[in-house]
């Protein structure tokens, strides 16, 4: 048996082990959220690496730096993105407690859900603002389904909770919903909190990696272009192969501390028959 | 005479096998021992709990079972969490074992000698051979422990969303039976799925928070039994079921904030890894640089 051969029966083997141990109990796919789907972020994801690869191929010569220069550039922008999301999320999530608190509230003075929601919606804005008019919109024809639509829109798990109480209520199944909503609020802004708190205790860790990131890229690139010889070791065969495996490792790191910087997100407990598509 | 050595050999590990399982029987489970009576294990539904492409391992695994190889009981709560038969398990376990031992055997030829190393060829073989063939034995354990790890806290977020759902019910006058029923309805992932085949499957003779109960003791998610516990005890004393799972509610979602706490604290402190790596690639490369600069001028 040849080494490739046996190379690719363990790797056969390690998928069907994992694939006994995991794919078990099916897990069904959440809906995607519009953020994901949208095509925007694929053309932004993938056009400054293609940019700084073309740019950096043009000057240099060197496909090997072009293709570095590609990861990195893809590397800060998933940098870019995480933290974009996870303080998008983090808005929402405020952003939902808040409405939720307001309709809590409302229910407590004796106001019907309907009645409630309209009210709220009026004064909405920020990133539920949208949603919030569009489900005061449909609630007095479909109570219900406005809900599970609104629930798919969101597409979070602290809006899946909000939702199923909610839905409970307009069914007159609920009890004391002002009390239950209120607990919910205590929770997500609880969570809120506790994420706030993770945050800022990274913020000297986010830091420092921009400022290595910054400075690498400040003394490498101006060494490059003024002193040709200094760094005339990475044009030949071993040296080559040197900086294709520094410049991996850098890049990889910066790619581990964006994905270490996501948010763990409440998971989901959507029903596929309300049409969210799971 | 060269066949019936091995046959011999086979024969002697086989009666000596079942003799030593006749000395050191299995346990009998613990459902049996807690008076639950022959009903319990038809109680709990187990839905896939053999796919069908898993077939042909299940039934390494059984006759192994039969050889008396066993999982410990805490393997036991972890493959009943992913709804995971016990023989494909240990038939998984064993093929990877073989599967290893069939690597090391066929990549053996490959292996350079390892003289330049100061090692003699055989012995690199056999420590490969020996972390390839111990791998699955070995890792099985600790994979699957890990997994089921992220599986509980997978079923805690589900729980909790039940759990907060079956208050605002309970309060609405809904009987508990029924809440426990409808609360399970709204989600679809395999966390509810579970608590609903729970409480369909369940007998004459058990209310719904004892299947419950008994599905928290089965995949050992104490949230669960504590659940059961409480409402029994509300429903004994007369006291208020809401509250019992408002407090339960409560005490959930601390411990799940208590537990995003700690992994938040965990990443952070990793964190310092990848900064120590690219400190590490960005000297590196004037390391490189550099020595090659002293080499050329000296």
């Amino acid at each position: 048996m040849s080494p490739g051969l046996a190379g690719v029966v363990a790797g056969i083997g390690c998928v069907l082990v994992a694939a006994g141990v995991r794919r078990v109990a099916v897990r069904l796919p959440r809906p995607p959220s519009p953020r994901q789907v949208s095509r925007r972020v694929w053309v932004r994801g993938g056009a400054l690496p293609v940019v700084a690869a073309s740019a950096v191929l043009l000057f240099t010569r060197s496909p090997l730096i072009a293709i570095l220069a590609a990861g990195l550039a893809a590397a800060l922008g998933a940098v870019a993105r995480a933290d974009r999301a996870r303080r998008e999320w983090v808005e929402m999530v405020e952003a939902l407690a808040e409405w939720a608190e307001s309709l809590a509230a409302l229910r407590r003075v004796g106001r019907e859900l309907g009645q409630a929601v309209a009210a709220t919606a009026k004064e909405a804005s920020g990133p539920l603002g949208r949603h919030l008019q569009q489900l005061a919109a449909e609630y007095p024809v479909d109570p219900v389904g406005a809900l599970r639509r609104f629930q798919v829109r969101l597409a979070d798990g602290y809006a899946d909770r909000l939702v199923n109480l909610l839905a409970a209520g307009a069914l007159g199944r609920a009890g004391r919903l002002g009390d239950a909503l209120g607990i919910q609020v205590a929770t997500m802004r609880a969570d809120v909190e506790a994420i706030r708190q993770a945050e800022s205790n990274r913020s000297g860790e986010r830091s420092q990696g921009r400022q290595i990131a910054g400075l690498a890229v400040l003394t490498l690139v101006p060494l490059a272009v003024v002193s040709r010889d200094f760094t005339r070791v990475f044009a030949e065969g071993d040296g080559r192969l040197w900086l294709g495996v520094l410049g991996a490792v850098f890049i990889a790191c910066i790619w581990a501390i964006a994905l270490m910087g996501r948010p763990r997100r409440l998971r989901r407990c959507i029903a596929r028959r309300d049409g969210a598509g799971g | 005479m060269s066949v019936l050595v091995p046959l011999a050999g086979i024969g002697f590990g086989l009666g000596l096998c079942l003799v030593l399982r006749g000395l050191f029987a299995p346990l009998p489970p613990l459902q049996a021992t807690a008076g639950f009576g022959p009903r319990v294990p038809n109680l709990l539904v187990r839905p896939d709990r053999t796919p069908r492409p898993l077939a042909p391992v299940a039934a390494v695994g059984r006759t192994a079972a039969m050889l008396g190889l066993r999982v410990s009981a805490r393997e036991r709560h972890d493959l009943a969490l992913f709804a995971l038969d016990e023989a494909v398990y240990l038939g998984m376990r064993i093929l990877g074992t073989c599967l290893g031992a069939a690597i090391a055997a066929a990549a053996a030829p490959f292996v350079p000698s390892g003289a330049s190393l100061g090692l003699s060829g055989t012995l690199l073989v056999g420590v490969a051979g020996t972390v390839v063939v111990l791998g699955p034995a070995v890792g099985g354990p600790r994979l699957l422990a890990a997994a089921a790890r992220r599986r509980r806290e997978s079923f805690l977020d589900a729980f909790d969303a039940f759990l907060g759902l079956l208050g605002a019910l309970l309060a609405g006058g809904v009987s508990t039976e029924g809440a426990l029923v409808e609360a399970s309805a709204p989600g679809d992932g395999w966390a509810h799925q579970r608590i609903r085949s729970a409480l369909r499957g369940r007998m004459r003779g058990f209310e719904s928070w004892e299947v419950l109960a008994l599905l928290g003791w089965d995949t050992r998610v104490r949230a669960v039994e504590r659940l059961a516990v409480r409402i029994d005890l509300a429903l004994h004393e007369g006291a208020s079921v809401r509250d019992a799972v408002v407090e339960q509610s409560a005490e959930l979602a601390s411990v799940r904030r208590n537990a995003a706490r700690e992994a938040a604290e965990r990443t952070t402190t990793y964190m310092n890894y990848p900064l120590a790596g690219m400190v590490i690639a960005y000297l590196g490369f004037f390391l490189v640089a550099g020595l090659d600069l002293m080499r050329r001028t000296f």
